[in-house]
């Protein structure tokens, strides 16, 4: 009897050791459906909405998911471009409760950034927390009748709105005084040299923080800085932590991919990433395509690979992550249905 | 040397064995020793040269098989002088007396004459293999055949048909040759069949054994049987008689399997398990499956579960090897559906439709179960009013290696 007893015990105790273990965790957790199905807290049926736009051009089009935040809050978006003709924004809360609908009538591509107070940049137009206007930005280079908005990233700080790009050589800002109203004269800046073979592939940014060292507050912009292996998809990323107060025409004056900066503030070289889908930031790291198919990796701001984690295969499933990292919010175009899952991080 | 040298086939034991026990009472065939033989050289008697080149082709082809059966051929050296003291052409090497008298100058045993003719193009081929000790025709094998490619299949099919009647020749054995007195089969298979080469039907295994007829086999040569029984797969078994006495416990027969039930594990869906219904059309052979394997798709955390049944129909054979043997190896393919559904709240219910484009398993064979490795491909539709899965190849992993399935069957 105590023998079996011991037996038992000892077996619930390797269960136990092994449904903690990240492999073994991984390893059951698979399957050949999207990892996201089970990893879902809430979901929600977009079918009537989505077909209702589509009408009968239900044959062609796309989707695309944007997590966005503002001084108070996130929100999720989705935007469903007919292929070809106009394109439709589903504004949600967090618990995936529709707020607000807007219809833009361009096919252009838009591309959804963060920036200050409640206005939320939706290419052409912007989200005031209710409804969409026309946006009229005087800059050139972003957003209105640019073919690679898509490549363009932002971010917000001491009242300004930034848009930052790579040129083929070179970062390139500009600085917007007051929302969205107007370029600070004088940019765009060739602030930093880049490598004609890299180019940037997306920014995260931290409002505010307080500076552990120095005290007062600051802004790190984390640049993801992405240059190919030589072949079709494989490249390398950088992780480069600059200054949001030096911007829109920062002093750094080195290759930042050769040389790094005067600071060592550039992460080791992550290997084997492909940039089919943006770099995304969380507070847990940042999240990376890697080059088997449907598997990404979440990458410390070091270049410290933190884990590998699965989504899905298919290519066309669109997603963002939340600031925290906790959970993500995907679009499944043959369910029609928008997910909000657990990042497991 | 010992006719432990020459290919142990079934096929060939068999005959032996026919012919063993046929010819015993006449010229009474022991096999024990490498036949010393003179292969002479195979003559064309074609009314032209059309066709010269099947000479070579047949001597070459008898001198690789007598070879590799363990007879010693006598090097045409040897033999070469006799003849040219005789003054016989070579090219009358194909009548037997000049053979036979030509061989036993070089004390072989067996000579081995060929000839053909190819008329109107159609080949004919003769072989002959005399024993010389008694002067007499042995065996003969005539062939005939048009000349085309088939006609090499001819030339081997000839030599092949020669070889286990040339083993029969060689003196009578003597009185005192140790043979095999008793042999009595052992099997739990009841009412099996036993069959013995030209023999036929010997005997039925009956109260667990069959004492086979008297046959004067020598000690340390091999026998082959065959064993029948109704709903089992027959089966061979080579049988080494080494006492005069032989109690031989017989391997059993394997059943004809109708059906089998299978339980099985699948990468990509370890919270789960498969079960699996097989219908042989024919036995152990072709077959027809139905497939159920449920799974929980899960990540051990707050959300909620998804529950997947699979259910698929196959179609699949077996390839390469036979109901005894301990690997096999089988194809199916088929079409299948994933039923889904959610432990989250407010979820519908989903069907994925998908082609089982190719299953390959590799078994181990056992009597009553299989355990088996089979690699998956399969191709979802991405059709059907619910589906959630894209049209592609299903896969664990995105681009990753096609699912590996462990299982084990029993057999019915």
């Amino acid at each position: 009897m105590v023998k079996r007893l011991l037996m038992i015990t000892l077996l619930l105790l390797c269960a136990f050791f092994l449904s903690t273990c990240d492999l073994v965790v991984t390893v059951l957790s698979m399957s050949p459906f999207p990892a996201y199905l089970a990893q879902a807290v809430a979901s929600v049926d977009m079918r009537a909405d989505i077909e209702k736009f589509l009408g009968d051009d239900y044959s062609d089009w796309e989707s695309d998911v944007y997590v966005l935040r503002n001084s108070t809050r996130e929100q999720v978006f989705l935007v469903v471009r007919k292929n070809p003709g106009p394109q439709m924004v589903y504004v949600f809360d967090t618990s995936l409760n529709l707020e607000v609908s807007h219809r833009v009538d361009t096919h252009r591509r838009i591309g959804l950034v963060e920036a200050l107070d409640e206005n939320f940049v939706v290419g052409g137009g912007q989200f005031d927390g209710n409804d969409l206007s026309p946006m009229n930005l005087s800059e050139e280079p972003y957003p209105p009748i640019s073919e690679d908005t898509w490549q363009k990233y932002t971010f917000a700080h001491g009242g300004s709105n930034y848009i930052v790009w790579s040129d083929p050589n070179q970062l390139g800002c500009t600085k917007y005084n007051s929302g969205w109203g107007s370029p600070t004269p004088g940019s765009p800046s060739p602030p930093i040299k880049m490598d004609g073979d890299v180019r940037l592939a997306g920014l995260g940014y931290e409002p505010d923080l307080v500076d552990p060292v120095l005290g007062g507050t600051i802004t790190p912009v984390y640049l993801f800085i992405f240059g190919r292996d030589g072949d079709r998809d494989g490249g390398y990323l950088y992780i480069i932590r600059t200054d949001a107060s030096e911007y829109p025409s920062p002093s750094y004056s080195y290759d930042l991919v050769t040389d790094g900066l005067s600071n060592g503030r550039t992460s080791s070289r992550v290997r084997d990433v492909e940039d089919r889908h943006p770099f995304l930031y969380t507070r847990k790291g940042v999240v990376v395509g890697s080059r088997n198919r449907g598997t990404f990796r979440l990458v410390g701001l070091e270049g410290d690979v933190i884990k590998s984690f699965y989504i899905t295969s298919d290519e066309r499933t669109p997603f963002d992550f939340d600031i925290d990292g906790e959970y993500y919010y995907v679009f499944n175009q043959a369910t029609l249905r928008l997910y909000k899952a657990e990042t497991g991080f | 040397m010992k006719y432990r040298g020459i290919a142990p086939t079934a096929a060939i034991a068999g005959v032996f064995l026919l012919i063993t026990t046929t010819l015993w009472t006449q010229q009474a065939k022991v096999p024990g020793k490498a036949f010393k033989t003179c292969l002479f050289p195979t003559a064309d008697l074609s009314t032209t040269d059309e066709y010269r080149e099947y000479r070579s082709i047949i001597s070459d082809q008898l001198r690789v098989e007598l070879r590799n059966s363990g007879f010693t051929i006598v090097p045409r050296e040897q033999w070469e002088p006799a003849r040219e003291r005789q003054s016989i052409p070579v090219g009358e090497l194909y009548r037997g007396d000049r053979a036979v008298e030509l061989a036993r100058q070089v004390d072989a045993e067996i000579a081995v004459i060929s000839f053909y003719s190819v008329e109107d193009r159609q080949l004919v081929l003769e072989i002959k293999c005399y024993d010389v000790a008694q002067n007499a025709l042995v065996s003969g094998v005539f062939k005939s055949a048009r000349v085309n490619l088939s006609v090499y299949n001819v030339i081997a099919e000839a030599v092949a048909e020669l070889i286990p009647r040339i083993r029969l020749i060689g003196p009578p054995p003597s009185l005192d040759s140790p043979v095999v007195e008793k042999i009595a089969l052992v099997s739990k298979d009841e009412g099996m069949e036993i069959y013995l080469g030209d023999q036929g039907f010997v005997g039925r295994i009956t109260n667990g054994q069959l004492l086979l007829p008297p046959i004067p086999f020598a000690i340390d040569s091999k026998i082959t049987i065959e064993k029948r029984k109704s709903s089992y797969h027959s089966g061979g078994e080579t049988i080494k008689l080494k006492d005069p006495e032989m109690l031989i416990e017989l391997k059993p027969l394997r059943k004809q399997a109708r059906s089998a039930t299978e339980l099985n594990w699948t990468m990509g869906q370890l919270l789960g398990f498969g079960l699996a219904q097989r219908f042989y059309l024919n036995p152990d052979s072709f077959f027809l499956a139905g497939e159920h394997y449920f799974y929980v798709q899960h990540n051990f955390s707050d959300s909620k579960p998804v529950f997947h049944h699979d259910l698929r129909v196959l179609v699949g054979g077996y390839l390469f090897s036979g109901p005894h043997a301990a690997l096999r190896m089988n194809l199916t393919t088929g079409l299948g559906m994933i039923v889904t559904y959610f432990g989250l709240a407010d979820q519908p219910m989903y069907a994925d439709f998908y082609w089982n484009v190719i299953n390959s398993a590799f078994e181990v064979n056992f009597r009553r179960y299989m355990l088996y490795v089979r690699m998956e491909q399969k191709y979802a539709l991405g059709a059907g009013p619910a589906h959630i899965l894209e049209r592609g190849w299903i896969s664990v992993f995105g681009e990753g290696p096609s699912t590996v399935t462990f299982g084990v069957a029993r057999k019915w």
